[in-house]
């Protein structure tokens, strides 16, 4: 008797704590639309079409899209970056290096994908921006700063997900290129990568995702400022450091507070197309 | 092969520069700051617009939003990662395992918005240690709940077979076999969460760390200092003279999260415990 | 009777581990060689070094030398990708890529630098015809080589390695996988080949060995037991091992 009920105590609580994700997920959405519908309703669409951001006149204007196009212009240039960088490491290791290198690589790379954000902002800041100052640069705080701190933020992380969903083929298809004369980069590039290619997509996506969400990075070495950047030493402000840098300042329940929410929200949302997209590619290739 | 020969090399050097300026960045961190450590830097709170002192608050106040993070986050991190992986022919998988991945994309900031206007204003717990560790622990249920699930999958079938054999039920299957045969790797998955919440910044900065404070936090309610956020105010507010301070804390952060990190690996690497032979 | 590929003295290891001892063979042109042992013997071992792809393999090691029409393949200034063009490889399971059965076919020819798509056309259709998969597939060329059976996917990769012209067709259990009427196919199909190719076939099926092949190594614990032709191993082994083996003794 004692053993059924705790069974049926056990079963309960495993399935109560299981249905909490959805529940989070929910309460995150309700949360996150009610705290962003003030500015919804009385600033309306100027939110998501105007340049503007001058949230703390007297006549202030409430403009997101600076910072929504900083925000993918910012992820764009960066994967572009990242992405070839992380696969070319991958395939190094994958055809090309020796145990010993993929050895320490690999742990070196599990280590590196644990350095916290504000760590490589810091880094960024203190040894490299000075060395900008010496090419006579106006902004210290720049696009190709952010940049960069964000390639070493990500690099890890693209990498050992490429480089698995590699692992992730039987390695009888590579050999078999190889049997015909293939080169090791042929095999890699035209086999494994298409055998391989849902994982990598996969990869990709969810390294655009973190980008497009990284905050402190950004926060620390973008510069902050609200323009749209038209050289790489230009400052910029994306989404993310925008709520960071100025949800400390705001009166709360103000309508800046809540358009912060709106930034948020677009945040939000975002991540979970990825998210959706990179399920959706996984889903197809397993039928 | 020719063209072999010559992409090997390209590659190597692209492989290697960009790993060796990585680690080289790291261990300058690492040297530079260590520089500065001293007996007054791990028992001092910072003073003088935190160009003298040290960092024992932050110290202190990470210490003890991480430990409230993983009470928080752990058992239920476990809990559902043994669902996922237990109850993976319910219907209503599909559900809680999007809602889950769907949680671990999305941005430390929204978690810090959301922590901000649930934990902060509607529950009035304000800026506080609560708040903030309430907010870390929602961000590493995912990571946690993730990696378990692959931790219980890799036990063997045959051990849950001969549990099954032996009479037991399925919540004591889990409980008296699973855990315990994939004791390490959930362990493992407990040390990366923490590693997480440990260098979180963004989402306490909204939910309850403060720049500086002339006390240890006397409550829940009260609003601490942390190692990541004392980094940012470091580096970003005070100029020169606090340039020290950032430099030895961004060290110290480091020191600790590469020694949590590494301590996960190594157990995950390890030949100790039943769970490795799943694989 | 020619040989074209000469093993002297090979000796294999994997880590610390032995898995061939100095073995010494000549494979002869144009006939079917089996080579046949018990799990374990190292058979696979020696087919697979015989167009070096064990060199994938980490921590393999091999000393001694195998020739290949009088050059050693083991010779650091070899041209690999040239030599392997020579010796083709079927695996145990079929390793079709994952593209079309056109493209399997010319996966070959094209990293060996033939553009052109009329000739690609004419190779791809000969090779597909001597692996008697011609008839079945010719009108979905470009349907994904995923999609075909078993069977047919093994037959896929007998094409693709013939495409390049080799002299020598390696084949590790090519059949293990597959059901009997599509074994059949395939010991059919090398039988034909043989009269164009060198065939070296690993398998541990004694039955298939002894129908197909003209001659037969017999491998034990690392050690070549015998080889010589399949009808006078068959009824009059030299080796006690060899006769247990073939009396299923030892298995």
């Amino acid at each position: 008797m004692y053993r059924e009920l705790k069974y049926l105590l056990n079963t309960i609580t495993i399935f109560a704590v299981a249905t909490l994700s959805i529940v989070i997920l929910t309460l995150i959405f309700i949360f996150m639309i009610s705290e962003s519908l003030p500015a919804l309703k009385s600033v309306g669409s100027e939110i998501f079409t105007s340049f503007n951001w001058y949230p703390t006149y007297d006549d202030a204007e409430y403009g997101l899209l600076t910072m929504i196009v900083d925000s993918f212009l910012l992820t764009f240039l960066t994967s572009l970056v990242v992405i070839p960088l992380g696969y070319i490491v991958s395939a190094y290791l994958y055809a090309y290096a020796n145990l010993r290198e993929k050895e320490i690589v690999r742990s070196v790379l599990d280590l590196l994908s644990g350095v916290p954000s504000v760590v490589i902002g810091s880094v960024v800041l203190i040894y490299i921006a000075p060395v900008l100052i010496t090419f006579e640069i106006w902004s210290t705080e720049n696009l190709l700063l952010t940049i960069i701190g964000l390639t070493i933020l990500s690099l890890p992380y693209v990498v050992s997900l490429t480089y698995e969903s590699f692992e992730s083929v039987d390695k009888v298809l590579f050999e078999s290129a190889l049997a015909l004369g293939s080169s090791r980069f042929s095999a890699l590039f035209i086999v494994i990568t298409r055998a391989a290619l849902p994982g990598i997509l996969n990869a990709f996506i969810l390294t655009v995702n973190r980008i497009m969400g990284e905050t402190m990075v950004v926060l620390m070495v973008s510069g902050n400022a609200n323009i749209i950047p038209k050289s790489l030493f230009d400052p910029l402000r994306t989404l993310t450091s925008a709520i960071a840098s100025e949800m400390g300042e705001v009166e709360l329940g103000s309508l800046h507070y809540s358009v912060l929410f709106v930034a948020g929200l677009i945040l939000l949302i975002i991540s979970l197309i990825l998210t959706w997209i990179s399920k959706s590619i996984q889903r197809s290739w397993k039928h | 092969m020719k063209k072999d020969l010559i992409l090997k090399t390209i590659f190597r050097i692209l492989t290697y520069s960009t790993f060796l300026a990585t680690i080289g960045i790291f261990l300058v961190v690492i040297i530079d700051g260590a520089r500065y450590f001293s007996i007054d830097f791990f028992i001092k709170y910072p003073s003088n617009a935190m160009t003298e002192g040290g960092v024992f608050p932050a110290i202190v106040g990470s210490l003890i939003l991480i430990s409230l993070g993983i009470i928080f986050s752990v058992p239920l991190g476990i809990i559902m990662g043994i669902f996922l992986s237990e109850y993976d022919t319910l219907f209503f998988i599909k559900p809680i395992d999007v809602a889950l991945t769907s949680l671990s994309g999305i941005p430390s900031i929204v978690y810090g918005l959301f922590g901000l206007s649930l934990f902060c204003i509607r529950m009035n717990l304000g800026t506080s240690l609560i708040s903030a560790s309430l907010t870390l622990s929602l961000m590493t249920l995912p990571v946690i709940a993730s990696s378990v699930k692959e931790a219980v999958k890799a036990v063997p079938v045959e051990l849950r077979e001969a549990a099954y054999a032996l009479g037991c039920n399925k919540t004591e299957v889990i409980s008296k076999v699973l855990l315990k045969a994939a004791k390490n790797r959930i362990i493992t998955s407990a040390l990366i969460g923490s590693g997480r919440i440990f260098g979180e910044t963004a989402p306490i900065i909204l939910t309850g760390a403060v720049f500086f404070s002339t006390h240890l936090p006397k409550s829940f309610l009260d609003p601490v200092m942390a190692l990541p956020s004392h980094i940012y105010y470091a580096s970003m507010a005070y100029g020169e003279s606090a340039q020290w301070m950032a430099k030895a804390s961004s060290a110290l952060l480091l020191i600790i999260v590469l020694i949590i990190y590494s301590i996960a690996f190594t157990m995950r690497r390890g030949k100790i415990g039943l769970d490795n032979r799943g694989k | 009777m020619d040989w074209i590929i000469e093993v002297n003295n090979l000796s294999a290891f994997y880590g610390e581990k032995i898995a061939l001892k100095n073995i010494n063979i000549k494979f002869p042109k144009k006939v079917i060689t089996a080579i046949i042992g018990p799990s374990g013997c190292g058979k696979s071992t020696l087919v697979r070094c015989l167009n070096r792809i064990n060199d994938e393999i980490p921590n393999f090691k091999v000393t001694g030398e195998i020739y290949f029409k009088g050059k050693n393949i083991y010779d650091p200034d070899i041209d690999i990708s040239e030599f392997r063009k020579n010796v083709g490889m079927v695996f145990q399971k079929p390793t079709v890529f994952p593209m079309s059965i056109y493209d399997n076919v010319a996966f070959g020819p094209r990293i060996h630098g033939i553009k052109d798509k009329r000739k690609l056309d004419l190779i791809v259709e000969k090779a597909l015809r001597d692996a008697a998969l011609w008839d079945e597939v010719k009108d979905e060329l470009k349907k994904t080589a995923t999609q075909l059976s078993g069977g047919q996917q093994q037959r896929l990769c007998i094409a693709r390695a013939i495409a390049v012209e080799p002299e020598v067709l390696l084949l590790d259990e090519p059949t293990s996988a597959l059901d009997p009427i599509a074994t059949k196919k395939i010991e059919f199909l090398l039988e034909e080949l043989s009269e164009k190719y060198t065939i070296i076939i690993v398998t541990h099926n004694l039955a298939q060995a002894i129908r197909i092949s003209d001659y037969m190594a017999f491998l034990y614990r690392g050690d070549l037991i015998e080889f010589g032709e399949t009808s006078k191993i068959v009824n009059q082994p030299e080796s006690e091992l060899t006769e247990a083996y073939l009396n299923g003794q030892i298995s």
